[in-house]
């Protein structure tokens, strides 16, 4: 994880310089985790968050002279990937299928092949919105504060969603794991 | 808001949800995808080609008057021949240029 005012350093050699070495170093950062976000948010298709991953990058590098710089790198970037996400919904078929298994090869289950297929069931009991809160706050860790901000919701809706996001996931996972 | 309960499921999820696998050319394939470079320059040749513009445009505007006086002299004619050399000169530059980017 970069320091803020490295990542500001970086940032700025992309704006004034379309510094390419210095946006690289921000996707080495960053990568990881919003990989990790789409990974949960479409329900373990690799192929299509890594679309979804590399598509927001690419979206932040076109804006990034819209980056002010008032909330974390981070956040905005979770804002565009949000946006990215919704996009794809609205384009394409919703997503909804348990029956495909992850692709065990291109995704780490450390915690075990059957943890991770009954998170995908419990994640895929949650509406998109609740689905997109939760994957941001139980597993990317985002404070409530930055999910309003990235999602455009107000913190109380954020609180909600978590709320109810986490009765139907414990309705799933409480007799097995918690 | 229900700290505990949330922390808990939260250690869970965090340490058991599926992370994507290493991907050692993701950046790269980020990168790849990227607008070609605008040349770094670019706002200096665009000022330099605004002169040359205002630069024939002044000449022009000295030239033509000459042209509309009754005795044509060799001086005229030269001037008039270098005012539209470089004008020409300029103009495909800039076109060049336009057409490249």
């Amino acid at each position: 994880m970069i320091g803020k005012i490295e990542e500001m350093k970086l940032i700025s050699q992309c704006v004034l310089f379309d510094n390419r070495d210095a946006f690289g170093k921000l996707v080495d950062a960053y990568q990881p985790e919003m990989r990790r976000f789409f990974l949960n948010l479409t329900l373990g298709d690799v192929p299509l968050s890594e679309d979804l991953a590399q598509d927001t990058f690419v979206k932040a590098f076109l804006n990034i002279r819209s980056f002010k710089g008032l909330a974390r790198f981070r956040t905005w970037l979770y804002k565009i990937g949000y946006n990215v996400f919704y996009e794809y919904r609205r384009r394409e078929m919703p997503v909804s299928d348990l029956e495909s298994p992850p692709d065990i090869d291109s995704v780490n289950t450390a915690g075990g092949v059957e943890a991770s297929l009954d998170i995908k069931t419990a994640f895929a009991t949650l509406s998109p919105a609740e689905r997109s809160v939760a994957t941001m706050f139980f597993i990317n860790d985002l404070p409530i504060k930055e999910i309003a901000d990235a999602t455009g919701m107000p913190q109380g809706t954020v609180k909600s969603h978590i709320s109810r996001a986490r009765t139907k996931l414990e309705t799933v996972l409480k007799d097995k794991y918690l | 808001m229900k700290t505990d309960k949330n922390d808990s499921l939260k250690q869970f999820l965090s340490k058991n949800a599926p992370a994507p696998a290493q991907h050692p050319w993701f950046t790269a394939n980020v990168l790849h995808r990227l607008p070609d470079r605008k040349p770094r320059y670019s706002w200096v040749l665009r000022l330099t080609y605004a002169l040359a513009a205002i630069a024939c445009l002044i000449c022009w505007s000295r030239v033509i008057p000459e042209l509309a006086s009754p005795v044509i002299t060799l001086r005229t004619v030269t001037e008039v021949a270098a005012t539209a050399a470089v004008s020409v000169i300029v103009l495909s530059h800039y076109i060049g240029a336009t057409l490249r980017s």
